[in-house]
């Protein structure tokens, strides 16, 4: 989960994340289609948009935190789009990643 | 543990009902099978503390393994009978039919050129390459008719830790957590380290899980540096706001758990939780700067270093905090002779310099704060060495052994073993055990015995068969136990 990879590349799902759907439930719902090679259930789907919430509350408060979460390493924020979501993006991607289900074939 | 078992304690109401038919039936199995199984509702964290079959002699194992073998006749095993005959050549009846790692046609043979003399109540024999444990004779008890069926440092070492010379089986640590479990709940249960260079010839096999679940397998430690890789959070990321995606990745992992029944996937959401823990735990007890100066040079330990002394003061600090199995790998005792380093006279002094005092530090420390009595120390390698020269270097100035499996020494002391006592014997040549001999399983089943296991009782099922770490073979020494 901390290592160096893992965070940019949840990093970079989150920018693709963000240009896929208006909503965050859209947007999270293609990071897991892209990850996981299917859509997830509501329950799951609900769960971390509300994780979501939760960072992106947290990240409003440090502008600091959200910007490093965002950007170290993988570059600045892309014109257009919002260093707070994107940071709360990316805190969601790194679990998407590290799902059980993305890592091992049960 | 039996898989089917597992299988069914993992199963919600919803599942159960669900799949009612097979549901019922398994139930109806698992009951008979073993009722307090399917009495538990909720998987059970896999490392909390657990009662083993009968009392135990020791709580917890430090194992202190000297990687390559270091050469017993030079250190525990005198032989007068071999010195006087220093040079002649070996008698046929020892080498022929047999096979050595780098020595072929007829060796000569090689009394230690060390001193050895008599110390403790006991009189344990042991040479000046050790000073540091002579005043240790009546703590230790040493096994002088050991042997081994491997004579290269792989198989050898995976049948010493595993019980089997291919990797792939679960290690005697492995074993020792899935049955007692650990007591401290933010530290790994079993963790290693490893000083003077490198991994153990027989590699992370050495301290695997095998097939058991890997939540059992050794966690290596590094004693520079940051003590795990990634224990730190990345930037960005503070304690919040990790609890809060590691509170999310395991809602959606338990989904998973519920849908597979896999026992990995409970073993993932242990490892997830246990990391959390260790962010802080970890780097607290891999400090040893808080220890006093007194305490550091004792050891012989420095603040960043990465010594076999570092190695068994952060044994002793774990020890201390309720994990249950240190595994120490020490590299560097292949007593060849092909350099100075390798020389059984001055090249041993100075590598034993780095083992003794550190080790004899440890025992007084475990003493002080009374876990001695509690904790199984166990000394060696994976095989002896030669009473001959080894073939290529017997020409140089060097002095060096050969890997011999027929006949060596190990060292216990601590929990529940007799100190101040010597086992068995070996011929005057040191070519063959001529009393009491004991075989790794031997001292595998011995081990499992002082933690409070029945050896054939303590058994995995995998493909068909209840493994264990005896395999099918050992007997308990028990004239090795207090």
């Amino acid at each position: 989960m901390n290592d160096p990879v893992y965070i940019e590349a949840a990093q970079a799902l989150a920018r693709k994340m963000v240009s896929s759907g208006k909503s965050v439930a859209e947007q999270i719902s293609k990071g897991f289609e892209i990850c996981l090679s299917r859509k997830p259930d509501a329950d799951e789907l609900n769960r971390l948009v509300k994780l979501f919430d939760q960072v992106k509350t947290k990240y409003s408060q440090n502008e600091n935190l959200a910007t490093q979460m965002a950007t170290d390493p993988i570059g600045p924020v892309p014109s257009g789009m919002n260093t707070t979501e994107l940071a709360a993006l990316t805190v969601a991607g790194n679990v998407l990643l590290n799902l059980d289900e993305i890592l091992m074939k049960r | 543990m039996n898989p089917l078992i597992e299988k069914i304690q993992l199963d919600t109401r919803r599942h159960f009902l669900r799949n009612c038919g097979m549901g019922l039936g398994a139930g109806a199995l698992a009951n008979l099978l073993s009722p307090e199984a399917f009495a538990l509702k909720a998987p059970q964290n896999p490392l909390l503390p657990r009662k083993p079959h009968f009392s135990e002699k020791a709580k917890r194992v430090i194992y202190i393994h000297l990687t390559g073998s270091p050469p017993h006749l030079d250190m525990w095993d005198y032989k007068p009978e071999l010195v006087k005959r220093t040079d002649q050549d070996c008698p046929d009846e020892f080498v022929k039919g047999k096979m050595f790692a780098f020595t072929s046609g007829t060796p000569k043979l090689m009394g230690t050129p060390r001193t050895f003399k008599q110390y403790g109540k006991s009189g344990m024999w042991m040479s000046d390459a050790i000073p540091n444990f002579h005043e240790h004779a009546d703590d230790f008890c040493v096994i002088k008719s050991m042997h081994t069926d491997q004579f290269n440092h792989a198989p050898a070492e995976l049948f010493v830790h595993t019980g089997f010379p291919q990797p792939g089986r679960p290690s005697f640590g492995a074993w020792t957590t899935y049955g007692l479990g650990s007591e401290n709940q933010d530290l790994p249960g079993y963790v290693v380290l490893i000083s003077s260079g490198t991994q153990p010839n027989g590699g992370k096999n050495s301290y695997s899980a095998g097939f058991i679940p890997s939540v059992y397998q050794g966690v290596q430690c590094r004693s520079k540096g940051d003590p795990v890789l990634y224990v730190s959070d990345p930037p960005g990321m503070n304690r919040g706001l990790r609890r809060a995606s590691l509170d999310a990745l395991k809602d959606l992992n338990q989904k998973a758990s519920e849908k597979f029944a896999h026992p990995e996937t409970l073993t993932r959401i242990a490892q997830y939780e246990l990391a959390y823990r260790m962010q802080t735990s970890v780097p607290d007890v891999m400090d040893i700067s808080k220890e006093s100066q007194k305490t550091l040079d004792a050891y012989g330990a420095e603040v960043g270093g990465a010594s076999l002394a570092n190695n068994c003061l952060l044994a002793r600090r774990l020890a201390e905090k309720g994990v249950r199995f240190v595994q120490l790998f020490d590299w560097g005792w292949d007593y060849h002779g092909t350099n100075p380093k390798e020389d059984i006279r001055d090249g041993l002094t100075k590598k034993c310099a780095t083992m003794d005092k550190p080790i004899s530090a440890l025992i007084k420390d475990l003493k002080e704060r009374g876990l001695f009595d509690e904790t199984l120390i166990i000394i060696g390698g994976e095989f002896g060495r030669t009473p001959f020269r080894e073939g290529r270097t017997s020409k140089g100035k060097v002095l060096g052994r050969d890997h011999f499996p027929d006949c060596y020494t190990m060292i216990m002391a601590g929990g529940g073993v007799k100190g101040g006592h010597v086992h068995g014997e070996s011929d005057d040549l040191g070519f063959s055990v001529t009393k009491d001999p004991v075989h790794v399983h031997d001292l595998q089943a011995t081990w499992m015995h002082l933690l409070g296991f029945d050896h054939e009782q303590l058994t995995y099922r995998f493909q068909g068969r209840d493994y264990r770490l005896t395999d099918v073979h050992g007997h308990v020494v028990k004239d090795l136990i207090a």
